[in-house]
């Protein structure tokens, strides 16, 4: 018998069961996948907002590449056009068109941008409006693809939508911190910092939030408690709260007295990226199945703890 | 008409046909068990007993399965309420998985033979046929079984009786008929899937044998 295998009969007598077809093996590829899409969509906004076209670049790029990244999810590639068949119902159907919408949009306005067609003309306004269209779509999709799975009650919360706007809307200020970087002759100025710090608040309110909501219902605090001193804990506190929060916050902070340099925002932007990803492999992976029977059962029996 | 199952927990022996039944009508792989067993200790020793919950797809009448397929490749069927995949609509991409509370589905990533080292069984390599891989399976209450008149595999099997199947909509099938006299329940009913695997329980007043 093999590992999986074992895994699998050792999860069947769990009474908290993790989830693990979105967090485990090539699943890897559909965490990666979310975060670039996401930081792709909220680096879209803060792209045009800032008028910055490299930043609309790399947040273009950053959906396409995770478009294909996500590919490498499916077990039938080939048949990824099939999962536009079903909008009406599911949420990766809305997903996918948004990203059909988007990509295209994305790449026409951005060619007028770098002087094709300017970005005044009739075609580009309404190449830019289809953009923030798909762009909405990846937004919501992506949360909502996880909150409707009830029988997974850490994800199956109305803030987690919400939630994962900001951490797109975090991740797509840190992919305009990079941006940035590399344009030596553009000063961020501290809007964008003040976005990064709006976007990473909102992120840790709604989180904390969602503890608070969470802390009566048995399911959620089992998936918090991983996350909080469990097998995911060194990835949480390393990953999400000091690479993720906590290294780029003090360069922001610093940077709003005296200026931390391109290597400074480069860092900044990076480490954020890097605590986002931690954070979307972490929820997926902390995800826990409601258990099939309510009664106490011996210790042994518990699961992951 | 609505296909369904009731589940005895009175008469269940955990003897573990109901799932072997099903792996040989189905020929299907390791690591994919679309009828399987929840065990578990309750209670505290010296007081303790095993609770054994068989379970298997509960073909519910509101699946949340259904809903969340970018494909189609999950639906309901109109006839009998049974729950099936189309394997050559199925991506692979598994939000059915995480949408189904009761560990129903089970992906499969690559066809593996039960010897590793000695390639695949006759046996194997017979019934391994109908699989694909890189799709999700799960039990479709033995449709070719029931279409042509028989009982899905792990009914047919338990040496206790204590799986039956029938129509739900029927007020006088017997199941409908034994959900009514035992307080049949079904799991995790708060979710809002109405499964149509009902369970009686283990602990009843004895009656009338059926």
């Amino acid at each position: 018998m093999n590992g999986r295998t074992l895994t699998l009969y050792s999860d069947l007598e769990a009474v908290y069961r993790p989830q693990r077809v979105w967090a485990e093996g090539r699943a890897i590829s559909l965490v990666v996948a979310h975060f670039l899409s996401g930081a792709g969509a909220g680096g879209w906004l803060l792209g045009l907002l800032f008028d910055q076209r490299l930043v609309l670049a790399l947040s273009l790029a950053s959906v396409v590449l995770g478009g294909f990244i996500h590919l490498g999810f499916l077990g039938k590639p080939a048949r990824a056009w099939k999962m536009m068949m079903r909008p009406q119902s599911s949420w990766i159907s809305r997903g996918l068109w948004s990203m059909i919408v988007f990509m295209p949009t994305a790449a026409l306005y951005l060619a007028g941008a770098y002087g094709a067609w300017g970005t005044r003309s009739a075609f580009a306004i309404v190449m830019l409006v289809l953009s923030l269209a798909g762009m909405a779509g990846i937004f919501l999709y992506k949360g909502f693809v996880y909150a409707v799975a009830r029988a997974v009650p850490l994800w199956n919360s109305p803030l987690l939508p919400v939630s994962y706007i900001a951490v797109g809307l975090k991740g797509g200020a840190a992919l305009s911190l990079v941006g940035f970087a590399f344009v030596s002759s553009a000063a961020p100025g501290t809007a964008m910092q003040t976005w990064w710090l709006a976007s990473a608040g909102s992120m840790i309110f709604l989180f904390l939030l969602e503890l608070a909501m969470g802390r009566n219902d048995e399911t959620v605090s089992r998936s918090l408690s991983v996350l909080r001193g469990g097998e995911l804990a060194w990835l949480f506190f390393l990953g999400v709260v000091l690479i993720g929060l906590i290294v780029p916050g003090v360069l922001i902070i610093v940077s709003y007295s005296t200026s931390i340099g391109m290597a400074g925002l480069l860092i900044a932007g990076v480490t954020s990226l890097i605590g986002d990803l931690a954070y979307k492999y972490s929820m997926n992976s902390a995800g826990t199945y409601v258990p099939l029977v309510s009664f106490s059962p011996a210790p042994h029996a518990q699961g992951r703890t | 008409m609505r296909y369904g199952m009731v589940i005895d927990l009175k008469r269940c022996i955990s003897c573990y046909a109901c799932q072997v039944a099903c792996k040989s009508e189905n020929a299907t792989p390791p690591g994919v068990l679309y009828a399987w067993a929840f065990r578990m200790e309750q209670g505290e020793y010296p007081n303790t007993r095993q609770v054994y919950l068989p379970m298997l797809c509960n073909h519910c009448d509101e699946p949340s399965c259904v809903d969340v397929c970018p494909t189609g490749a999950t639906y309901k069927r109109d006839e009998d309420g049974i729950v099936v995949i189309d394997a050559d609509k199925c991506v692979g991409c598994r939000a059915c998985m995480t949408a189904c509370p009761y560990h129903a589905r089970y992906y499969l990533d690559e066809i593996r033979g039960y010897y590793p080292g000695q390639g695949l069984t006759p046996y194997e390599e017979a019934g391994y046929g109908k699989h694909s891989e890189g799709t999700v399976e799960k039990c479709n209450f033995c449709l070719d079984r029931v279409g042509n008149g028989q009982e899905p595999a792990c009914v047919a099997n338990c040496p206790a009786e204590a799986r039956i199947f029938g129509d739900l909509d029927d007020p006088d099938s017997e199941v409908s008929r034994l959900i009514r006299r035992d307080a049949g329940f079904q799991l995790l009913v708060e979710l809002g899937n109405d499964p149509s695997v009902y369970y009686l329980p283990a602990e009843r007043p004895a009656k009338e044998s059926r």
